[in-house]
């Protein structure tokens, strides 16, 4: 009798134990997770920290911000006697933005790609007061440039509008 | 604690004074009153008997037979002491004895139960008596005298010899010789030298005008058999087989408890421990939804941030400004070089890429890798039948 409870309770203990290190995988795998979650979250607060000290500007529609750009290449076309053609690619950018810029990730923040070209230039066009009109212009809207390039007797210079 | 030999008469030792009661004018209750009592009674049975040691059930079983064969008409209950290899002494006390002194103080009151020559045996031990050779002792209660006689750890069956005033020394030496032809064969001295102990003076002077030449010797124990009872070292206790059995049951009853707590505890463990793991887990779960919760908060928030600040993220990297950086290579390159055509396009740095050919017969002249070109790549490339420069510089 005492021989059958023994050998019952140690069958029993051994299946709770089984149980016991299946659900000890398992707390281990939960620990993992909140271990990585919680490297996670420390991480997003301390760059929400950064954010947070940056200055901060409504968000502008992709829209408003090309009529911006077209806008302000009117404006330094008046400037310089330079002619500027505005081709759109009409695609938006399907890549994210953090493909183009490190550490970012600007969650919601779509790219329009453009592309303008220069094509008429008069003799007395300097090509550095071209390129810095190309910088005046990043400068003043949200297009980035990601390539200019000359060839012949174009000006080309790729890049994209940045918005909501 | 009490101390009682019974025999005929009881005598009880309270741990002062020695009283003497005949057993049939006894008061039941005075004995039923005693707290713990020590007891040994005189009338027992011994037998020699040699043996397998072990198993003890086979040493038990020839003990018990051996010890029926003998003592075959009444029921005894036996203990049993190893005096030598395989050599055992069967001590037997009638059932009977056994239930009235159970009856008389208490079966849970005795704490000891003895055959008197081992409560003697004792006595004379503490008293530093040498037992080696054969002794008789004489123990003068009175009315009574008690003939017990001693070799080694062997003892005999004592005898009740009543007081009437006649010569003793007969009754002695019929001890001495009735014990030496039961153990003789067992006896490692096979002569009958014996010596006498008594604990009366009296009698030892009325001894010793023997004209037989005998070792007689005054023992100063009054009451052996309950001096013997105090300090004593024994496995021996008389129990009635149902008491044994009771106590068996008991032992049994223990033993399956034991059990029984053991497996809980064992089963009780392997389940503390599956449940401590899953209430760990319940715990942990909770914590990472609470830190999901969070992080979903976050990211909601890194969004809205995202909005607020990308204006000014994109302006931080707006640095170059492309005008400047082509007039200040076009300020090192040789006037005799044209710039054919130039790339900016961006890595994880800018980069400029130019070609530059020289008018026609114009002077080839070195590019001074200097200032912004410090670290620019320049080589010779023949482009259109024309030879020029290729220039690549990270910004």
């Amino acid at each position: 009798m005492n021989k059958i409870i023994i050998f019952i309770s140690i069958v029993v203990s051994f299946a709770l134990l089984d149980f016991g290190i299946t659900a000890k995988s398992q707390l281990d795998e939960f620990k993992y997770s909140y271990s990585q979650l919680e490297a996670g979250n420390l991480e997003l607060k301390s760059k929400i920290k950064v954010m947070e000290s940056l200055p901060k500007h409504e968000p502008v529609l992709i829209s408003k911000e090309y009529s911006e750009v077209l806008n302000q290449i009117r404006l330094l076309e008046s400037y310089g006697g330079t002619s500027m053609n505005v081709q759109l690619e009409a695609s938006p950018d399907i890549q994210d933005i953090s493909s183009h810029y490190e550490d970012t990730e600007y969650k919601g923040i779509r790219g329009l790609k453009i592309q303008i070209v220069v094509d008429k230039f008069s003799k007395e066009t300097d090509m550095g007061a071209v390129l810095d009109d190309v910088h005046l212009l990043e400068k003043n809207t949200d297009f980035m440039a990601t390539e200019i390039s000359k060839n012949n007797n174009n000006l080309i210079v790729k890049g994209e509008v940045y918005g909501l | 604690m009490n101390y009682i030999q019974f025999n005929n008469k009881i005598l009880i030792n309270d741990g002062d004074t020695v009283r003497t009661i005949e057993k049939g004018a006894f008061p039941d209750h005075y004995l039923l009153s005693i707290d713990t009592a020590s007891v040994c009674v005189v009338d027992v049975d011994v037998l020699i008997v040699a043996s397998v040691e072990f198993p003890v059930e086979k040493k038990d079983s020839i003990l018990v037979r051996k010890f029926k064969e003998l003592y075959q008409y009444e029921s005894y209950v036996i203990q049993d002491e190893k005096i030598d290899n395989n050599l055992f002494q069967v001590i037997g006390v009638k059932e009977q004895l056994v239930r009235e002194v159970n009856s008389l103080i208490g079966s849970e009151k005795i704490e000891t139960f003895v055959p008197y020559p081992i409560a003697l045996r004792n006595a004379l031990m503490n008293k530093k008596v040498n037992l080696t050779n054969t002794i008789v002792f004489v123990d003068d209660i009175g009315s009574e005298r008690l003939l017990t006689v001693f070799d080694g750890l062997k003892f005999s069956r004592t005898r009740v010899i009543p007081n009437n005033g006649e010569d003793i020394l007969p009754e002695i030496k019929r001890s001495q010789i009735d014990f030496f032809k039961k153990t003789e064969e067992f006896l490692s001295k096979k002569n009958a030298d014996f010596s006498i102990l008594v604990n009366n003076k009296t009698l030892v002077n009325e001894l010793s005008k023997s004209t037989e030449k005998l070792q007689i010797q005054y023992v100063n124990i009054p009451y052996p058999g309950l001096e013997g009872l105090k300090d004593i070292d024994t496995l021996i206790k008389y129990r009635l087989p149902e008491e044994e059995i009771k106590k068996k049951k008991e032992i049994e009853l223990r033993n399956k408890i034991r059990t029984l707590i053991f497996s809980i505890c064992v089963v009780l463990a392997g389940l503390f421990y599956f449940l401590f793991n899953k209430v760990q887990i319940e715990l942990v779960s909770k914590q990472c939804d609470l830190a999901n919760q969070i992080h979903a908060q976050l990211e909601e928030k890194i969004k809205v941030l995202d909005k607020e600040t990308y204006h000014e993220a994109l302006k931080t990297r707006k640095t170059l400004n492309y005008g400047i950086t082509y007039l200040s290579i076009l300020e090192i390159i040789p006037s005799s070089y044209t710039v054919n055509s130039f790339k900016f396009y961006k890595t994880d740095k800018w980069n400029l890429e130019m070609t530059l050919f020289t008018e026609r017969d114009g002077v080839y002249d070195q590019i001074p890798c200097i200032k912004i070109l410090k670290d620019a790549e320049i080589r010779d490339i023949f482009y259109n039948n024309q030879p020029g420069k290729h220039l690549r510089v990270t910004l």
